[in-house]
């Protein structure tokens, strides 16, 4: 507990928490999420298509928009699942604990879900000067990453709790580094599967569709938008229990559970001394 | 640090028995040790009254704090979906005529 954390050892206890602890936890994300991703890409998709002309279609990006916003509930229910899934692995209990233990008491959901939001409006707001983007995504994901200890309500209690997962600057660089170097793995790496699959169907059963070739080829911007939109789901599981270690570590740095874990520790190698020095004595008065 | 124990004939503490008594609750007058005595505010409280005086002081925020929530998070959603389209709009114009 007390060690500083290293990046390499953040990504491997992340990656435990996903793919060993928490395999239903992570499902229930990714399909949450689900939805909310693929309106992203319709939103993204038109935007594109009406480019030169967009500010005349106010109210046609207006309603885009405002389903993408409506399905941020669920995504950030589905995220903040994952989240508390970690902090009750994190806390030391059960893994099967928090595999079980699903529900999230709706005060911290919806004091949560107002963080998210307000990392929404931030996108849009500050999130396009290049500088400024890297604040905005671990702020959404620390709103999430934060859910599970919001108790109180208000206007500026849960964006405090969500803003003090910031206590680790350097974590938070490189996990974001990281988390954007591993969606454009996966880009890459889903572009390959889609092409090796198209070219194993063509050569096991001997036809050339035109028509697939252009659906799932680059030029398609539809298809690298779903891409990108694929690449976000398998990474955000990983992404959120990263952010969730760093803010566990965090709380449990700045409410003394630390100390208590080390005092506990220090108790238990002082009895483990004691016992063997009691052996040893014993030994010794028996020769 | 008001109410200690000077005036009050209990010796020990009403939790603790092998613990000498240092202060009085002020609000139920039970006698405290100095672990189970703590000051809030200035004066010194058992733990039972402790928490129903907070209990009450949370109840007294919490409707306020549900409204503001409320306000919030209807505030927060309308600028990210007017923010949103206005922002991203403005923006694809601008690649588009850039591009062009």
């Amino acid at each position: 507990m007390r060690e500083r954390l290293g990046l390499g050892e953040l990504l491997d206890r992340a990656a435990n928490l996903v793919g060993r602890e928490l395999p239903e936890r992570t499902a229930l994300c990714v399909l949450a999420v689900l939805p909310w991703r693929l309106l992203q890409v319709c939103w993204l998709h038109r935007l594109i298509e009406i480019a030169a002309t967009a500010t005349q279609h106010g109210q046609y990006l207006v309603s885009l928009s405002l389903w993408t916003v409506a399905a941020m509930p669920l995504a950030f229910w589905g995220r903040a699942q994952l989240a508390r899934g970690c902090s009750i692995a994190l806390s030391g209990e059960d893994a099967t604990l928090a595999r079980s233990r699903f529900g999230l008491p709706w005060r911290a959901y919806l004091a949560g879900l107002y963080a998210a939001l307000v990392a929404a409006a931030l996108y849009p707001a500050i999130g396009w000067m290049i500088f400024t983007l890297p604040f905005v995504t671990v702020y959404s994901g620390l709103a999430a990453a934060t859910a599970p200890y919001q108790e109180r309500p208000g206007l500026w209690a849960p964006l405090t709790v969500a803003a003090r997962g910031f206590a680790s600057p350097r974590l938070l660089a490189g996990l974001w580094f990281t988390a954007g170097i591993g969606v454009l793995i996966a880009v890459i790496q889903l572009f390959v599967i889609f092409q090796l699959g198209l070219a194993a169907v063509q050569t096991t059963f001997g036809f050339s569709d035109v028509w697939w070739e252009q659906i799932l080829s680059a030029e398609n911007r539809l298809f690298v938008l779903l891409l990108f939109a694929g690449a976000f789901l398998a990474v955000e599981p990983f992404w959120i229990a990263g952010l969730s270690i760093i803010v566990q570590r965090g709380r449990a740095r700045a409410s003394g559970d630390d100390l208590a874990g080390w005092i506990a520790e220090l108790g238990e190698a002082a009895d483990l001394a004691e016992n063997a020095q009691a052996g040893e004595d014993s030994a010794e008065s028996a020769a | 640090m008001i109410s200690t124990l000077k005036s009050s004939g209990a010796r020990t503490c009403a939790y603790h028995s092998d613990r000498p008594a240092h202060a009085l609750c002020v609000s139920c007058r039970t006698p405290l040790c100095r672990g189970c005595a703590t000051p809030w505010e200035g004066i010194f409280l058992c733990a039972s009254c402790l928490a129903a005086r907070r209990t009450a002081a949370e109840r007294r925020g919490s409707f306020w704090g549900w409204a503001k929530l409320a306000l919030g998070i209807a505030a927060a959603a309308a600028l990210a979906v007017f923010l949103g389209a206005w922002m991203s709009g403005l923006w694809a114009e601008l690649l588009a005529a850039a591009g062009s």
